[in-house]
This record gives structure tokens, sequence and C-alpha cells, in this order.
């Protein structure tokens, strides 16, 4: 039996944090973190708590570290730093920030070291066999949208950053994490779902603030289960608007679709066949909302026709 | 299997080992793969690790996981040489009227050869060598053409024209990569003046082209001087591996001899000592036949052999993955900073180039990268 994060006591995993370090097995990436932060461990264990603990030994894709600055700073202004295989690519960030440094800093190795998948800037989920792109373009409300759909327990999350896909076969690859909620989406999503389990509140980052919402376990569970993309929506978050969805051209699409990717132009030719082929066989739908309700409502509906097979239409 | 490997550090034993013999690949655990891809993830020879490991035919004994990094490395490279063969074209067309020499260097002059060796080296520029009377027409040229250069503040400009062995790197809007105009291969203040106009006069014409590359002997010897004379070694092995490939690559009959000959032309026998020293030791390199009895007369001393070879094995290779980056610098990567300024300008120049660099800072002027 493999022992879940959060049933390992604070202690122990702030001890296999600051040694060997934690594993994670995240889907399309093997993950391995290290801190000497103390304070990190109770972050993770909150928001990591449905993940089988993965020993340190053996090939990660990703070994990342979050580190304590030395030095006389850190008896007034403690700091922390990120650092990749010996490499600190940022500046330090006071040490409170811990669990978004991670966040961030994982953001970034995965995205400088996974060059064997494309790898779209966006929310991606699954719901009876449809894989779910939702893009990211600042402000549309992605990861709130994200967070909304898999709280309600009827999408699997696979990714609130990536949408991963394989070069090869073309499917949506999990790339399993916490999703990272900013500002007024937090109690948005903690008054609507009062069952989500939502981390810390870091107050006031570079980004605003900023809280997890865990992974559920059956998303945890299902994490190695790779899905065919069915459905690209780009959502447009519009105060007070009714949920409508429109149409959009999939030459549009698809130059929205790779604007937004991490590594789309190096490389080339294989992933331009794949977001051709994407943009070719999936519903492509740009869905306004003012509400998440309404919004889910939608959402549920344009999977229930694409389950039906029923053809590519707009009520 | 060389056993001069046995002294370094084990993750740069590990890097060392999977390029020079790709077949002893087949006995890494995992825990070597992950740190292998690590290590060779920061010394930037991903790529290249995968093209050595395919050209064995090693490929099939990579497990999948660290198989999918390799393959990531090479489809970086690959990325950037198209990058580097766009911006050439666009090159080839701004100097159609210019009727003198245009020599590639280094990483596009090794994409526009099809030098198998070079197959996952990455590279940040596109480097060209013109002689230096004809500077202000290339320059001329590429301005008409919407080059602009990457320096606009005047004392870099200054130091540029007066010291460097280049223009000040140039950027098109067009372009990813950055273009360096050189008219030598070392700083002009430097302890060493290769010979520039036997540079570009011994130059080679690459068919079917408008580019020239260097000769093979002063292929390699750039090779070295760039690595042993005008850097500071640190995290730099894959300049030697580099040197591994162009030596493989041309060595044939007669060509110990003229690598000599050459060599002294330009004064460049010390590097080349240098990286005789260390490539054969550390990647198994075969030093052409007739180079060594002539080398070892230009041999640095006893003593400054022994310090160069513990600095330079701490420094070449990048720091175990982990280990903390350090607040401050090795005092052997210090050292070898300290000689590679040393050997880059006289003191009075350093003096004089530090204090127009610090006085804007003093003052508290917000300026632009530094020159140097």
């Amino acid at each position: 039996m493999t022992e879940l994060v959060g049933d390992i006591p604070i202690p122990r995993l702030r001890e296999q944090l600051a040694d060997g370090g934690l594993g994670f097995d995240l889907g399309a990436a093997r993950v391995r973190v290290r801190s000497d932060v103390p304070q990190l461990a109770d972050a993770v264990s909150s928001v990591y708590r449905h993940f089988p603990i993965e020993k340190p030994e053996g090939f990660f894709d990703v070994t990342i570290e979050v580190q304590r600055v030395s030095g006389l700073r850190r008896h007034f202004h403690p700091q922390i730093r990120f650092v990749v295989d010996g490499d600190a690519p940022f500046e330090p960030f006071p040490a409170t920030v811990h669990l978004p440094l991670m966040e961030w800093g994982m953001n970034f190795a995965l995205t400088e070291r996974c060059l064997h998948y494309l790898l779209l800037h966006s929310g991606s989920v699954e719901r009876d066999g449809v894989g779910i792109v939702l893009p990211a373009i600042p402000g549309s409300g992605k990861s709130t949208l994200t967070a909304a759909l898999v709280s309600s327990g009827r999408y699997r999350l696979l990714s609130d950053e990536f949408g991963v896909l394989s070069l090869e076969s073309g499917r949506l690859l999990p790339m399993l994490r916490p999703i990272a909620l900013k500002n007024a989406s937090i109690d948005v999503i903690r008054r609507r779902f009062p069952d989500a389990v939502i981390g810390p509140v870091f107050l006031a980052t570079r980004k605003g603030d900023v809280a997890h919402v865990a992974p559920r376990p059956a998303s945890v569970e299902a994490r190695q289960r790779s899905v065919q993309p069915g459905i690209v929506l780009f959502p447009q978050f519009e105060a007070g608007a009714p949920a409508r969805l429109e149409t959009i051209d999939p030459t549009l699409a698809f130059s929205k679709l790779t604007v937004n990717s991490f590594n789309y132009e190096l490389l080339g030719a294989p992933a331009f066949d794949l977001v051709a082929r994407m943009v070719g066989s999936c519903t492509l739908r740009r869905l306004v909302f003012g509400n998440l309700g309404e919004a889910i409502d939608v959402i549920d509906r344009l999977v229930a026709d694409r389950v039906a097979g029923l053809p590519d239409r707009i009520d | 299997m060389s056993s001069s490997r046995d002294s370094l550090p084990p993750h740069a034993q590990l890097l060392a080992t999977a390029v020079a013999d790709p077949q002893s690949i087949r006995n890494l655990t995992a825990d070597d793969w992950d740190l292998l891809v690590r290590v060779a993830g920061r010394a930037e020879l991903l790529g290249t690790l995968c093209a050595r490991l395919q050209r064995a035919g090693m490929l099939e004994s990579v497990p999948d996981a660290p198989l999918r990094h390799l393959k990531g490395g090479l489809a970086f490279y690959e990325h950037r040489a198209q990058m580097a063969r766009y911006l050439m074209t666009g090159l080839a067309h701004a100097l159609r009227d210019f009727d003198g020499r245009v020599v590639l260097l280094k990483g596009a002059a090794y994409v526009m050869q099809g030098l198998p060796f070079s197959v996952g080296r990455l590279f940040d520029d596109v480097d060209v060598l013109a002689d230096r009377t004809r500077l202000d027409d290339v320059e001329r040229l590429l301005a008409g053409h919407g080059w602009e250069s990457e320096k606009p503040d005047a004392y870099d400009q200054h130091y540029y024209r007066a010291w460097a062995h280049e223009l000040p790197p140039m950027r098109h809007a067009r372009y990813a990569l950055q273009l360096d105009v050189h008219h030598t291969i070392l700083p002009v203040t430097g302890r060493i003046r290769p010979v520039a106009a036997r540079l570009v006069a011994d130059a080679v014409d690459l068919p079917g082209t408008r580019w020239c590359v260097l000769s093979p002997e002063d292929q390699v010897l750039h090779a070295c001087a760039h690595l042993f004379q005008d850097s500071d070694c640190v995290s730099r092995i894959r300049e030697l591996v580099d040197i591994d490939g162009l030596v493989r690559q041309h060595d044939g009959p007669g060509f110990g001899s003229r690598l000599l000959e050459r060599a002294r032309l330009h004064g460049l026998e010390r590097p080349l000592w240098y990286a005789m020293r260390y490539a054969p030791r550390w990647l198994d390199t075969p030093v052409p036949a007739g180079l060594q009895p002539g080398l070892d007369a230009v041999a640095p001393s006893a003593l400054v052999r022994r310090v160069m070879d513990s600095m330079v094995a701490a420094a070449l290779f990048p720091p175990h993955p982990d280990a903390r980056p350090p607040g401050i610098m090795p005092l052997s990567h210090r050292a070898l900073t300290a000689r590679s300024v040393w050997l880059r300008m006289p003191p009075w120049l350093l003096a004089y180039h530090a204090t127009m660099k610090a006085l804007p800072a003093l003052k508290g002027a917000s300026r632009s990268g530094g020159a140097s």
C-alpha cells in the first residue's frame, strides 16, 4: 500500500523534503522536490494530499529545490530562492511565499525540460472520454473555470496550466498539480464549492493573493490516463454576461493555440501537424460567461453533444 | 576505457565518459541517467550527447524517460540551426554587393559545412569574419538592411572598435539570433595576435554559397584560442567537445604537422597545448600524429601545469547539480577569470576600462549592459 502525502506526519514530510526530497508522479512527468523551508511541508501536505509519495531515487524529469537564502539578511527579512540543477533562475522571494514559488518554479522547469511534448498554455480537463482544452488568455478566467469544473465532481483535472499533447499520439496527458487561484477567485470557488480543499492563502505575492486547490482523489488516481482532445474552448469572463457559446474560425483557433504555446515554435513541423489535426477534429468554441454555474451547464451540454456524436452546431 | 577520467568528480566523469565512449551507457542505472541528464543539461550538451549516441547506434539502449530528454536537446538544436540558416540567407542577401570574403565561424560554419560532430551543438549567435579594412563596407550594408547595434552606448561602441576583435553585436527584428562581425579571433589588446589576414586569405570556399570557412587547421586553433585564451573556462566543457569533434573530423595524413606550423604562425601553440592536454585525457581525443613533440617544446612549466590541471578540472565541468549555487565564486574560478582578463588586455587598459564601466554606476546613471 503506497503512502499518500496527506497521511504522512508533517515532521517526517519536512525531513524528507530536506533530505532526499519528495517524488511526485504528475502523469506526464516525474518531479523531485527538495526544500529546507520548514513551512513548505505544511503547505505541500495540504495541496498534494492525495498524491502517493514516490521514493526520490531513480530517474526524474525535473529536480527542483526551494532553498533558504543564507546571509545576515535572514534574521530580519528571510528570503528563499528557487533552484533547478544548481542554477537559480529567479531573484530571491520573501520566505513566506514558499508554495507559490515552488509551483511557479515547477512550471518554469517543466517548460524548460519537457521538449518532448507540445505544451499549450491552457487548462485541461476530461469528461466521459472527451478531453477539453481551455487556452489561457490573461483575464480569461481559465484557472477559475478549471477549478469550478473539477470541483463540480463531474470533470477530471489534467492540469490548470498546461495542455500537454503527445507528439506521437496527439493525445492529451495529465500534468497533475494543484490549481493556482488568484485574488477574488479564491473566495468564489470557496463559496460555491465548500468541499474543495484549498491550501493556505498567500497574501500580496507578485501575482496578488494566491491559493491552491488540491486535486481530487479520482484525478490523482487517473493521472496516467491520456485522453483524445475533443473540445477546444476559449473562455472569456465578462462580468454579468449570460453564458453563451460562439463559433470560432479554425485558422483563428490555430493561431490562438500556437501563440499560447510554450514550445510550439521550437518543435517545428510535428507541432504544426498536431495543432492542425486538433483544430480539424475538435469542437471549437468561444465561451463568454459571467457566472460559473451557467458556464458549467453550457460545457456539460457541449460534452454531451460530443459524446452523442451530434453534428457540431450552435444553439 | 581511459583511466585519466578517474581523477574527475563523479558527475563530470559520468558526462565525459558518456560523450567519449557511447558504448559505456549500457551499464548506467536509473540514478546514473538522472544525474547524467541533469549534468548534460547544465553543460548544454544534451543534444550533442543524443547525436553521439545515435551515431554510435546506442539510442536503443537508452531508457525511455532519459531518451525523451536527449531528443528534446536535439529538437532544441534543430530549431536553432534552422534559425541560423534563416539568418544566413538574409545575411547573404544583405551582402550581395560586397565583393570581399565573408568567413563563417564556429556554429554557423559547422552547420553550413554539415559537420557530423556539430549535430546537437547549441549556439546563441552567428559569427562571421571579414577583413578589417573592409569592415566599414560590411557594416554599412548591414545597417542598410535593418541590422542594429545591440550597444548604442558611445563608450561601449568605442570599446568594441578600439579593443575588441569584433563589432558590437547586432540584431535584426526578423531574426532570433544575434550577429557578431569579427575582424580577428582574439581581442586586439590580448597577448596573442593571430595573423588575421591569413585567417581570411587561407579560408576555404563553401561551394554553392557566398561563404567561406576557416581552413581545417585554423578551425581547430580558433576553438582552442576561444576556450583557453579568451575565456575563463567555467562550465565550458562543450567547447572542449567542439575541439574533440574538430580534431577527429580534420585529422588525416600530415594534419598534425600542418596544425603545428599554423599554431606557430598565429602564436597559438599554448592554447593548442592545453587543448591537447585535456581533450585526450577526458574525451579520448586522438592527438594528431607529429603534433606532440613540437607542442612539448612550448609546454608551460611543471608548476603552471599543476595549477592549471587542478583549476581546469574543477572549472570546465558544471558543478554537481545538487551543489548549492555558491554565493561567491570558488577560488579556482576566480583565478581563471583573472587569468582570462590578464590574457585579454594589459593592466593599464583594464584599469581604464573598469573605471569607465564603474563611473556611470557610481553616478547612478542607468545604462545598458556592459561591453565585456
